[in-house]
């Protein structure tokens, strides 16, 4: 008999070599499919996408304002926008499912008593046997990734299509990707090792993928229901940051935003281009998955062999896991059916019924059945301790969260916004709800600012903590998730951010239900509307007769139908009704019926199909003017100082200022009266016939489109729309009833 | 050899082995025979390195095979149940044995097959259970391994495999001095196969003895004695005999003694009996009467 017995010493140290090559091979037909998949896949949507645009981009060439260069961006980024739809798709769907496959077949073996009688037999230490498999896995998931991506990359330097700069973005998306892939992989070995039997593995690692993002959003929503003034403060990222998972799939979905930003900025910083992870977040998953893995390869170290058909492998992670999933589905539960009822009572009782219920049903699963049950209700109560503990801590106000106001001493600016406020019939009043007290910019090249106003000046900043006090007492607590039948989302917001000396900042954001005999309110919120930084803010005041664009008047018919009327003004019809219409806004008996005209307002943005509310609305008229965006020659000279400071110089120059435009109401009897005889002596009146095609109202004269022509509707809502709370038309209904537009 | 140094080996409440200590010399094949749930499969797993001890320790070749792969890459372990990859075949399983095993011999493989007649391409999974236990004898044999650790590798194989499995075990052991340590029920089969065997009951080694010193030192008897024999009588009798097992039935005494033959006739002449004679026992009979000795016979167990 031939022995072939080598030399010991010779295969020293090569046990983590002979696992890997023996892994490779026992998972060659899921590595091969999968492989081929990736390979071939990325390449061929890549092609297809470039081959599929050709035509049109060669046309768009012709274009009036495209150059060939910015042509081959937006080609380049067509392209790149499709092969991130593909890899959110075709890519990570199928890479979490073999890895999923992968890990069952390469590492579920610890799970059968019979498998780890052949496996812990082996003259194999645990750690290589471990690890052999796990670098098999890494590299059959990563290599293909590698391979597909550079094949684009050929793909797209064959056809000149320029990617995102160059060849960086996806060398950079590689590299994420291939981090998230190495995240996730650790994370599913992670739970594979601690757990007992592969049921329990999945479901601790669903509980904690599903249970941590669900955890973060339902203590956040509690924490927003109990307290008043309450502003999130925990980053997007933490959501995910114990499920790779999400992570991995954001990192395809949220990254617009950056693209644009690569796309036209200079690209000097990589950081800044890579796609859906920033320099914080890549940090956090090499740390993560470098720890996970070391604790992942010593806990196999020291765990018994017999632990496999164990459900009770790492008790510890065991609780925490059925913590995680009991707090986060007894909250939950309790915001939604507290939204239902509107009732604390009802609130108090399903976070007990939904933490006990999840974690009974757990324990359930993991004990298969009732056995231990009792043993594990001490545990349970401490889940309970833990969220009553934390709710009472709510319901007292947060630590001191809702009273807490700086010293004006300690504040360096305070950036204040009233969005939309509503509540008495004040000219103050009636200018926040049409959205002015702040900068909304665009400028350079499909830039978008939005600017709170910021005082800086300490008597200005005295009126806002004079008005942050104001609202802190219409809640004194205990502060429960619902009120008297009132629910405080159906307010008004208020946000303040304090500047403080130390660098920090403290927001707050509050949704008031005022009423007018909040009358200590009202006057904190025009004392500081009367603040001269709070005026710079507000294009109102530095708006000119030249600065309005059109009027438009609006009714709705007694058979429900609705009609409308545009005109554009002459120099001297402009200084004519912005005169008036100030002339009535500054007089004493302005008075803004708020629930009445924003009642219209809302009717005409939220367009019923039902026609329920409209119904009600039969015979009324509407009034709006609009205005033209303010360009930075248009304002004065401390609001063009302003946008200086806030954008710097180039891009200031490029600014333009939205301007809200503005529903007048009943009490501007003047200016409606004008605005009337405007538009039905001059104005073009439209509206659709029974067959839903354009006609001329009677007696009105009107150039209705010819077919092919741009739909008046569209000019109208390209013109009119404003913000949300002040769309004049944007669809119309036809003599049977039916929606048009 | 095998030195097994106050082992206890513990799954969460229950001590499966409790402090148990006995050597296997090398080159022996050592039956270890026990009731059930004994702990003779934790043993053989412990001696394998699947278990970490709890207790004690086992020691092969002087070094404790758990996480120790020098050692275990001298021990093979067929279980009761062997585990095969999904959809493998033998040469997939040999393919992993060949990767890890350093003593693999690729000869001895192919000689096995054609001794088994087993096809190496055909799937595990579609073969009988014989015919599966013998693919894991095969991959076992040809690691070639300094200790085999067999655990009830007689179920399933009909009586010609059983022989032939005998048969190259014990060339094994004749030519390279391999230990074969072989927990199974089926005494009979033991009985011409092992040199040494150790009894396992509830955690402890009952006792481990060379097979044959163990046969010839304990013998049954029947006696008739007329008169029958007093109480008193008896008590001398077990005194004289280390007696194991003894029945009474009128005239006539049934006695398991651990004793030698001679002796045991020696004693019962001088009660001058009607009929006596004096039978070696099987290792079927040795273990039932060990086993009732400490508790665990049919009586005991139906009252």
């Amino acid at each position: 008999m031939t022995s072939t017995r080598s030399s010991r010493d010779e295969r020293k140290n090569g046990a983590f070599r002979r696992v890997f090559w023996w892994q490779l091979r026992n998972n060659r037909v899921f590595s091969v499919f999968f492989g081929l998949w990736t390979i071939l896949s990325m390449p061929i949507v890549t092609l297809s996408t470039i081959l599929g645009n050709q035509a049109y981009y060669t046309d768009m060439t012709n274009w009036e304002g495209y150059t060939a260069e910015s042509v081959a961006q937006l080609y380049g980024q067509t392209v790149y926008y499709n092969l991130l739809a593909f890899l959110r798709t075709g890519v990570f769907l199928v890479l979490m499912l073999y890895l999923v496959v992968y890990c069952c077949n390469s590492f579920g073996y610890m799970h059968t008593r019979r498998s780890v009688d052949l496996f812990h037999a082996l003259p194999v230490r645990r750690r290589p046997l471990l690890l052999g498999g796990y670098v098999v896995g890494l590299l059959t998931s990563i290599v293909p990734l590698a391979i597909g991506f550079g094949l684009c990359q050929v793909v797209c330097r064959a056809y000149n299509v320029p990617l995102p700069n160059a060849a960086l973005s996806l060398w950079a998306l590689f590299g994420c990707c291939a981090l998230m892939t190495f995240a996730c992989l650790t994370f599913m070995l992670f739970f594979l090792v601690t757990a007992g039997t592969l049921l329990d593995a999945a479901v601790s690692l669903t509980a904690t993928a599903v249970g941590w993002p669900l955890l973060w959003d339902v203590l956040n929503a509690t924490m927003n229901q109990f307290l008043p003034g309450y502003v999130s403060v925990i980053p997007d990222a933490f959501y995910t940051a114990l499920c790779p998972f999400g992570a991995f799939y954001q990192l395809f979905s949220t990254n617009y935003t950056i693209l644009t930003g690569m796309y036209y900025a200079d690209g000097s910083s990589i950081t800044a281009d890579l796609p859906g992870l920033g320099i914080w977040s890549i940090l956090w998953w090499v740390l993560f998955t470098v720890a996970l893995l070391l604790v992942t390869v010593w806990y196999y170290g020291r765990r018994k062999s017999e632990h496999a058909e164990n459900s009770f492998c790492a008790p510890v992670l065991r609780g925490a896991v059925r913590f995680l999933l009991s707090v986060a589905v007894g909250l939950g539960l309790a915001d939604i059916l507290g939204d239902m009822t509107n009732s604390n009572q009802v609130y108090f009782i399903s976070v007990l019924v939904g933490s006990l219920g999840t974690y009974t049903i757990i324990q359930l699963i993991w004990a298969r059945g009732f056995r231990k049950f009792w043993r594990a209700v001490p545990a349970y109560l401490l889940t309970l301790v833990a969220c009553v503990g934390f709710l009472y801590c709510l319901y007292t106000g947060g630590l001191g969260y809702v009273t807490r106001i700086p010293d004006l001493d300690n504040v360096v600016s305070v950036s204040f916004s009233l969005p939309d406020m509503a509540g008495d019939t004040s000219k103050e009043c009636y200018l926040a709800a049409h959205g002015v007290g702040a900068l909304d910019v665009t400028y350079g090249d499909y830039n978008w600012g939005y600017f709170n106003v910021e005082f800086t000046d300490a008597a200005e900043q005295s009126t806002v903590l004079a008005l942050h006090q104001a609202v802190l007492e219409k809640y004194p607590g205990p502060y429960l998730p619902y009120g008297d039948g009132v629910s405080q989302y159906s307010t008004v917001p208020i946000e303040v951010t304090y500047t403080l000396a130390n660098g920090s900042t403290l927001k707050r954001a509050y949704y008031v239900p005022l009423y007018e005999d909040d009358e200590n309110i009202f006057s904190c919120i025009a004392a500081v509307q009367k603040c001269d930084t709070y005026q710079l803010y507000d294009t109102f005041y530095s708006m000119k007769a030249d600065d309005l664009n059109g009027v438009y008047v609006s009714q709705y018919t007694s058979e429900y139908d609705y009609d409308a009327s545009n005109y554009e003004l002459t120099d001297e019809q402009k200084e004519q009704v912005w005169s008036t219409f100030l002339e009535e806004l500054n007089s004493a008996d302005f008075s803004y019926d708020e629930g009445r005209d924003e009642y219209i307002i809302e009717t005409d943005s939220e367009y019923d199909e039902d026609y329920e509310e409209l119904e009600s609305l039969a015979g009324e008229r509407s009034y709006y003017i609009s205005m033209n965006d303010l360009k930075y020659a248009d304002l004065n000279a401390e609001q063009q100082a302003l946008l200086v400071r806030l954008l710097g110089e180039a891009d200031a120059a490029t600014a333009e200022v939205y301007s809200y435009g503005f529903s007048v109401p009943e009490c501007c009897v003047k200016t409606r009266a004008l605005m009337e005889e405007l538009t039905e002596a001059n104005g073009e009146y439209y509206w659709y016939d029974e067959d839903g095609e354009y006609a001329a109202a009677a007696g009105v004269e009107s150039d209705l489109p010819a077919e092919g022509e741009t739909d008046p509707a569209d000019s109208v809502a390209a013109d009119a729309s404003t913000d949300e709370g002040d769309v004049v038309v944007t669809a119309f209904d036809t003599a049977d009833g039916s929606a048009v537009g | 050899m095998i030195e097994i140094l106050d082992y206890t080996k513990r799954f969460d409440n229950v001590v499966a082995l409790n402090q148990i200590s006995f050597q296997i010399q090398e080159g022996c094949i050592f039956g270890l025979v026990g009731s059930n749930g004994a702990g003779k499969s934790t043993l053989l797993r412990s001696l394998c390195g699947v278990y970490a001890a709890d207790g004690g320790e086992i020691r092969i070749d002087g070094e404790t095979p758990y996480e120790n792969p020098r050692v275990k890459d001298q021990v093979v372990f067929v279980p009761d149940f062997p585990y095969y990859l999904p959809q493998a075949s033998l040469r997939t399983m040999a393919d992993l044995y060949r990767r890890v095993y350093s003593g693999w011999s690729k000869d001895e493989f192919q000689r096995l097959c054609s001794l088994f007649g087993l096809n190496q391409k055909m799937k595990l999974h579609n073969m009988s259970k014989g015919m599966q236990r013998q693919a894991a004898l095969i991959c076992a044999l040809a690691a070639q391994p300094k200790y085999l650790l067999l655990d009830e590798v007689f179920d399933g194989l009909d009586p010609v495999m059983r022989q032939l499995l005998k048969r190259i075990v014990s060339d094994q052991v004749a030519e390279r001095n391999m230990t074969v340590v072989i927990a199974s029920h089926n005494l009979r089969e033991l009985e011409d196969f092992c040199d040494h065997v150790g009894l396992i009951h509830q955690g402890g080694v009952v006792f481990e003895q060379e097979l044959d010193t163990l046969k010839l030192g304990i013998h049954k008897a029947q006696a008739v004695f007329q008169p029958p024999l007093e109480q008193q009588q008896l008590q001398w009798l077990r005194e004289q005999l280390n007696i194991v097992k003894l029945d009474t039935s009128g005239s006539m005494i049934s006695l398991v003694a651990r004793k030698d033959e001679e002796t045991v006739e020696q004693v019962l002449s001088e009660l001058h009996p009607v009929f006596s004679e004096t039978l070696p026992l099987s290792l079927e009979e040795v273990f039932i009467s060990e086993m009732e000795a400490v508790g665990y016979d049919l009586d005991k167990i139906l009252s």
